[in-house]
């Protein structure tokens, strides 16, 4: 059996471990504190009446999945003393700090808690993740005292002891290096207050108070966040986008507003990060609900007498202005976790300019905050993709638990297909197909057009991945009949029908942008941005162009990826042609590594950033073409005449291929793109068992996040497919024949597709494995004709 | 203002879903809000049907649905169905003359058993 050391339980931890535990690895879980779970503890739900997709709850069922899985030991309290490499991989040291509870080992009974003296055990219960833990700071053991009290309690002998007598060897095949983050300490920046001005918080300790309160202090406060501290900051060093900040504070800036709308809420801020998948409705929402952002940065936040904060800032063209507020929460970006230093040099990890992990070192992993600063649902995706990789490393795919159902008369057993359907051949579909590949599978690939390669371009890269798999080009899928395990999908390749069974389908099609701007692009002077420097290039010499613009966020709100190609076609065009560029944006999109870096370095190359509001408008005259909008920093119209434009197609349509989606029966989301807005779907998981989604096609463009995106999906689908058989309980929806009337009611409300007409009977059925017994169609069916045997509520 | 012995303490019965509310409940258990409180789980919101309410409420008893927030349904919209079912009730309710507000329906996570406290205790209040 393979073994897999991961150093962190925080929620990328215990993503990748419940991923390769399911596959039959055993996987050792370290922890230096005393339990599991990591940051997410801390952290509160933002919902008001509707999700805000933090994923908190998310990571609670996770975490609490992988601490009940049999694979997955816990080791809490421990550090890593040392680790060597040898024959079979990693010999590794792990050393008890202080006395710890095994949470393989605990029941949760609760008797050490009433048995200790000093109070030191307590019980963490939320989102159904239960565990007790030894709060070594109160510990009479600490003080040198001896007491044991906990462990003649315990009926268990779940609570280890400490020292070396806690020493534990431990032998892995790989290391997955998962040790997350630490927040800015604010007090680096003295001018904000913290730590010296009463009611002047950080981020974490707002999630915290809110985790357990309806308000940060009181209902009538006057909150506000800032930005940015500690991020986006060369000045100290960190000039990197922390990615989550922008998303904590707006969403608790959204749960104060909705518990007392009365109250005010301000968000001071730099740029505003596009971090949801429905984005352009969020902002609307924003103002709709008056949460007020003001874009700048304070200077200074000083108590004032009666208890009140006022806030100095520096406004648009050097006018200042005070405000004040009761609370100001800081809203702190995230850095390397202490002790990354050392572990570092323990693994033989580099690690980048700012001290985050880089991955490289052979048999050793990362994932999650410890390599770039990402939320919790993108760290359960790079959890999710570094598990696949570590199976693809070690070349050994797995084999999970078989499952019997000799006797269970409920139980029936369906066998899988072990055929993939990837439709698209983009950036996405190679690496789900060349990762597919690498687990053992031979997927077949669809892609509508001549030929592979999507939006992307690498041609080498695309044939290293594609190799050995079976592309069909110019194919579209014409029906798909089945489900989960057996899908039977008609397809037209060229000419030709083909049949093909398969067991999962991935759905990596990427945004229908071929339609979109048509009524834009002239293809002379407006082109997509991605053409741009090609264009230009193409051009003779004396027709070059002296001014370059490029537009982003036009119609939808743009994300990484269209900075990313912004600023190096900016600097592609500067470098070769010395035009001048102008980029429009309203709002710079740096979430991501090394975006950040690339915007000062086109900045320093003498790209001029015009960061719009309003609507932009472009005119073709005989000279080019004239960018007429409203300046936001200078508050000015600006009208620039350039030769060329390249407006980023991203920022033009966001919606998927609206007829497959109702042929797949996948939902979409209120702007058009495929996959419900629900972080339990995320991030691979459509409302079809068995259909996966990667890419464009789910709002994902910035190649990184496809590329994780990617390998998750891949992920899922092996853990569907390697079980070789699905075995369902027979407690499924039913249906009684007199009864239904097939009006199809259930049908059309089943979120999964479950529901197919018996012909014969005439009435519908659920597919048991199919079926996620939530009870929708029973309530929903107007003849009462459906029950569920899986619940019966009187 | 509360009268005192005005009006006899309705019971309430609280519709969990297992995903949410069910385990914010056992994370507030032992809150003596949540004393006489009768929960009945849910594999999702949207299992709890029309006539699972009307019977409550003619046995005498309150009803508090309570779905996972919106976009947050394990199964994608079974809580958008609910929030129409309970809508469809207070309709009935008020035709048939009697106080809508027997009936409400609240949205919170797993993870918000403060809110669960809380959203009972409004809905203790006559």
């Amino acid at each position: 059996m393979r073994r897999v050391l991961v150093i962190g339980s925080g929620i990328t931890g215990c993503a990748a471990a419940l991923e390769l535990a399911h596959q039959g690895y055993s996987v050792d879980v370290l922890e230096s504190a005393a339990g599991v779970g990591g940051k997410i503890l801390g952290y509160c739900c933002k919902a008001t009446i509707e999700c805000a997709r933090c994923g908190v709850c998310v990571a609670h069922t996770r975490v609490a999945q992988a601490v009940k899985h049999p694979n997955i030991r816990f080791l809490a309290a421990m550090s890593l003393q040392s680790v060597r490499r040898d024959a079979k991989g990693f010999a590794a040291r792990a050393v008890q700090q202080h006395p710890a509870i095994r949470l393989s080992a605990c029941t949760a009974c609760g008797a050490c808690a009433k048995a200790c003296p000093a109070r030191c055990i307590t019980r963490y219960n939320r989102g159904g993740l239960v565990q007790y833990s030894i709060n070594h700071a109160k510990c009479l053991r600490r003080r040198r005292r001896a007491c044991a009290k906990c462990v003649a309690a315990c009926p268990a002998a779940a609570i280890a002891g400490d020292g070396l007598s806690g020493a534990a060897d431990l032998s892995a095949d790989a290391v997955l290096v998962a040790t997350g983050h630490q927040a800015f300490d604010a007090r680096g920046k003295p001018w904000l207050g913290y730590s010296q001005v009463p009611n002047v918080l950080n981020g974490e300790e707002a999630e915290a108070i809110l985790a357990n309160r309806m308000f940060l202090r009181g209902p009538n406060d006057d909150v506000a966040f800032v930005q940015c501290v500690g991020s986006r900051d060369p000045e100290l060093g960190r000039n990197y986008c922390s990615a989550v900040c922008c998303a904590y504070a707006t969403r608790m800036a959204r749960v104060i507003r909705h518990r007392n709308p009365a109250s005010n809420v301000t968000v001071y801020l730099i740029d505003l990060q596009n971090f949801d998948k429905t984005f352009s409705r969020l902002r609307a929402q924003l103002a709709a609900e008056g949460v007020r952002l003001v874009r700048s940065a304070p200077s200074s936040i000083d108590p004032l007498p009666g208890g009140r904060l006022s806030v100095k800032r520096e406004g648009v063209a050097g006018a200042a202005a005070v405000a004040e507020h009761d609370v100001v929460v800081l809203s702190v970006g995230m850095g390397p976790a202490a002790g990354a230093a050392e572990l570092a040099d323990q693994l033989g990890l580099r690690r980048d300019e700012f001290g985050f992990f880089e991955p490289g070192t052979p048999g050793v992993f990362v994932a999650g905050t410890c390599a770039e600063p990402r939320s919790i649902l993108d760290s359960i995706a790079s959890g999710e993709a570094v598990a696949a990789q570590i199976l693809e490393a070690l070349a050994d795919p797995g084999r999970p638990a078989r499952e019997s159902t000799a006797d269970n008369p409920n139980l029936r057993k369906i066998k899988l297909s072990p055929g993939v359907l990837v439709l698209g051949g983009g950036l996405a579909g190679a690496r789900v197909a060349g990762e597919l590949k690498a687990l053992g599978y031979r997927p077949v690939v669809l892609e509508q057009a001549a030929r592979t390669g999507g939006g992307a371009s690498s041609a080498a890269e695309f044939e290293r991945l594609l190799a050995d798999v079976d592309v069909l080009t110019d194919a579209t899928l014409s029906r798909l009949t089945g489900c989960i395990g057996s899908f039977h999908a008609s397809v037209r390749a060229g000419k030709t029908a083909r049949d093909i069974d398969c067991g999962a389908i991935v759905v990596c099609t990427g945004n229908a942008r071929q339609d979109a701007g048509r009524d834009l692009f002239d293809f002379d002077r407006i082109l997509p941005a991605g053409d741009l420097a090609a264009a230009v290039a193409r051009l003779p010499r004396k027709d070059r162009p002296r001014a370059v613009g490029i537009i982003l966020d036009l119609k939808v709100e743009e994300t990484n990826a269209g900075t990313a190609q912004a600023f190096q076609t900016a600097l592609r065009v500067i470098e070769q042609h010395h035009a001048e560029v102008y980029v429009f944006l309203r709002e710079v999109r740096v979430a991501a590594k090394g975006l950040e870096t690339l915007y000062d370095d086109a900045r320093n190359a003498g790209v001029n950033v015009v960061k719009y509001e309003g609507p932009l408008r472009l005119k073709t005259i005989e000279d080019g073409v004239e960018i007429s909008a409203r300046d936001a920093l200078l508050g000015r119209d600006a009208i620039i005449l350039c030769q060329m434009v390249g407006v980023s197609p991203c920022g033009l349509s966001a919606a998927a291929d609206a007829g497959l989606a109702a042929l797949l029966g996948v939902h979409t989301d209120c702007l058009g793109q495929m996959q419900d807005n629900n972080a339990h779907l995320f991030p691979a998981l459509s409302n079809r068992p068995g259909i996966f989604l990667a890419g464009a096609c789910r709002s994902r463009y910035h190649p990184p996040e496809v590329i994780a995106d990617a390998k998750a999906a891949a992920m899922r689908v092996h853990s569907l497919l390697s079980r070789k058989h699905l075995i369902v309980e027979l407690s499924n929806a039913t249906v009684e024949t007199t009864k239904c009337a097939l009006c199809l009611t259930c049908a059309r409300t089943c979120p999964h597709g479950a529901m197919t007409v018996d012909d014969e009977k005439r009435k519908a059925v659920s597919r048991p494995e199919t079926c996620q017994r939530c009870g929708i169609c029973v309530g929903e069916c107007p003849a009462r004709a459906i029950e569920l045997p899986a619940s019966v509520i009187e | 203002m509360k009268k005192p012995g005005k009006r006899p303490k309705q019971r309430l019965v609280v519709f969990c879903c297992e995903n949410s509310a069910a385990k914010a409940a056992e994370s507030a258990a032992g809150d003596p809000m949540l004393k006489g409180v009768e929960f009945v789980r849910v594999p999702c919101a949207g299992r709890v049907e029309i006539r699972h309410i009307l019977k409550r409420i003619e046995a005498g008893a309150a009803v508090l649905a309570l779905a996972c927030p919106l976009d947050n349904c394990k199964y994608i919209h079974g809580n958008r169905r609910t929030l129409k079912r309970v809508d469809r009730v207070k309709q009935v309710l008020k035709d048939a003359g009697i106080e809508e507000g027997r009936v409400r329906m609240e949205f919170l996570s797993s993870v918000d058993p403060h809110k669960l406290v809380n959203v009972i205790k409004e809905a203790k209040r006559p």
